[in-house]
């Protein structure tokens, strides 16, 4: 089939094209939806090309979140002092991929292509990301973790846009940390990850904490066991914790790394941990 | 079908082509500018690597209708057998090449990198290579080679490629 191409330059465009033909794509950084477009895994009647859409670009925090729109690239996040600052989220995007992919790829993306394996989206959802999607119906905002519905399936809508993606601030004596298994340090799809957030209170103890598990299940997933346990525990009680109780959420499929996963899942988590306590306590 | 209007090395150029067209396709065979190799055809090896806009981009997961009002550069536009760049000449020297098909997009990659830091660390251009894959050398003769092109450089008054003899 052939197929057209639109470069809209406004949001209201791009939601209109949408809006009044079927079988369109959108294309981002087009780091997963090309290889599927050379694969014939689709043959889309037209592609919607996001990049020109200057309102969709930036990044920025008020008192409340963190707000980054839905064409900024991981190369611009990377540059952007907002995610310097958050090391678990520098972490998980300095994995993804190589330079030049980081050069075109957006976290937008990696949400929408809902990879087992994705390591910005897994590190978000530790955030607690949510969603922001725009479409000829209006807008809607759906936290991460309801957006997933298997591997590469979500909630989106054929004519909906991520218009945004934002997470809540962290506030003083908060952390992140990210860890990632992987066989090659660039462009290996990861064996296992983690996203952590550490908050502390006055005594440097946990008082909240999130886990994100990605490449373990059909999705990313969080770990609940282990976050509630980590409640009232200090850094070196809250790693030995993590070193010794496997979460519960991790789904374990059957593969090649399966045993390998199961013997490292419990020190990853524990190294995340770590990182998320360290950098709540300032020590980055 | 789309009409794509970008700069092709420095001139105008206008093509019609399909909405899935990819980069590395129109450069090779519409221009035939065949130093842009396409070797893996997934995004995982940089052999087709060029510039959009400065940036270091994978032409084989890059539509032509995405370079749309850019300027596009390929290893023709860097150097000529007759004119290298001295990164070019920088992999001659330091012999960097073996069977070659990784070269223009390392060295596509290299200029990348030296266009934002003149005097990157060892560590700073291996994360810049890290997405282009050589089956022949080893990788450390191409260090060396980014190394050697950046140090010559560096010892011009300026700091252009223009004045490295
Ligand atoms: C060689 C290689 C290595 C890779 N390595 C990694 C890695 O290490 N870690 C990792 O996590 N990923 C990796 N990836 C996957 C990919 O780069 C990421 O998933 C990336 O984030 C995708 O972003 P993109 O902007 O390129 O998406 P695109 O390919 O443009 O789009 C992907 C999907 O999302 C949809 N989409 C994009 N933007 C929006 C939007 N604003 N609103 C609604 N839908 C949207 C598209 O329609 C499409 O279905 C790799 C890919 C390649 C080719
Ligand atoms: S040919 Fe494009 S990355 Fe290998
Ligand atoms: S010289 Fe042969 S692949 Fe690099």
């Amino acid at each position: 089939m052939e197929t057209s191409f639109y470069h809209p330059t406004s949001l209201q465009d791009a939601i209109n094209i949408l809006g009044r033909n079927d079988n369109m794509v959108l294309v981002n950084g087009g780091s997963d939806v090309i290889l599927n477009i050379v694969a014939k895994k689709i043959d889309p009647a037209g592609l919607v090309y996001l990049r020109d859409i200057q309102e969709l670009n930036y990044i920025f925090e008020d008192d409340e979140y963190v707000h980054f729109g839905g064409n900024i690239t991981f190369r611009q996040m990377l540059a952007s002092p907002i995610c310097q600052r958050i090391g678990g989220l520098r972490k998980a995007i300095e994995a993804v991929g190589s330079p030049a992919i980081r050069a075109v790829a957006t976290p937008s993306g990696n949400i929408a292509t809902a990879a087992p394996a994705a390591d910005c989206a897994t590190m978000l959802l530790a955030l607690r990301a949510e969603v922001v999607l725009v479409s000829e119906d209006g807008e809607r905002i759906i936290p991460q973790n309801e957006i997933y519905l298997g591997a590469y399936k979500t909630k989106i809508k054929e004519n909906e846009i991520i218009k945004e993606i934002r997470f809540p601030k962290l506030k003083d004596r908060m952390g992140s940390g990210y860890v990632r298994i992987s066989r090659r340090k660039a462009q290996d799809i990861a064996k296992i990850i983690v996203g952590a957030t550490i908050s502390l209170d006055e005594q440097a103890r946990c008082n909240a904490a999130t886990i994100s598990l990605g490449a373990l299940n059909s999705t990313a997933v969080r770990a609940s066991s282990i976050e509630n346990q980590l409640i009232g525990l200090e850094q070196d009680e809250a790693i030995l914790y993590a070193e010794n109780n496997f979460p519960i959420e991790a789904g374990l499929r059957d593969s090649y790394f399966k045993e390998y996963k199961k013997n490292v899942l419990c020190d990853a988590v524990a190294q995340a941990i770590k990182m998320a306590f360290l950098e709540a306590k300032g020590d980055k | 079908m789309p009409i794509v209007h970008f700069n092709l090395n420095g001139k105008y150029v206008t093509v019609e082509v399909d909405g899935k067209e990819l980069l590395v396709d129109t450069i090779r065979n519409r221009f035939l500018l065949t130093g842009t190799k396409k070797a893996c055809g997934t995004d995982d090896c940089g052999a087709c690597t060029v510039l959009v806009n400065n940036l270091a981009v994978r032409s084989c997961a890059y539509l032509t209708c995405m370079a749309e009002g850019t300027h596009v550069v390929t290893i023709e536009g860097l150097g000529s057998p007759d004119h290298l760049h001295p990164i070019q000449k920088a992999f001659i020297d330091a012999s960097a090449v073996q069977c070659g098909y990784c070269t223009p997009g390392m060295i596509m990659t290299a200029f990348a990198l030296l266009e934002e830091n003149e005097n990157p660390s060892d560590e700073e251009i291996r994360i810049a290579l890290s997405g282009n894959l050589c089956r022949c050398t080893g990788y450390q003769k191409i260090i060396d080679a980014v190394k050697l092109a950046a140090s010559r450089r560096m010892q011009t008054k300026n700091h252009t490629w223009e004045e490295v003899k």
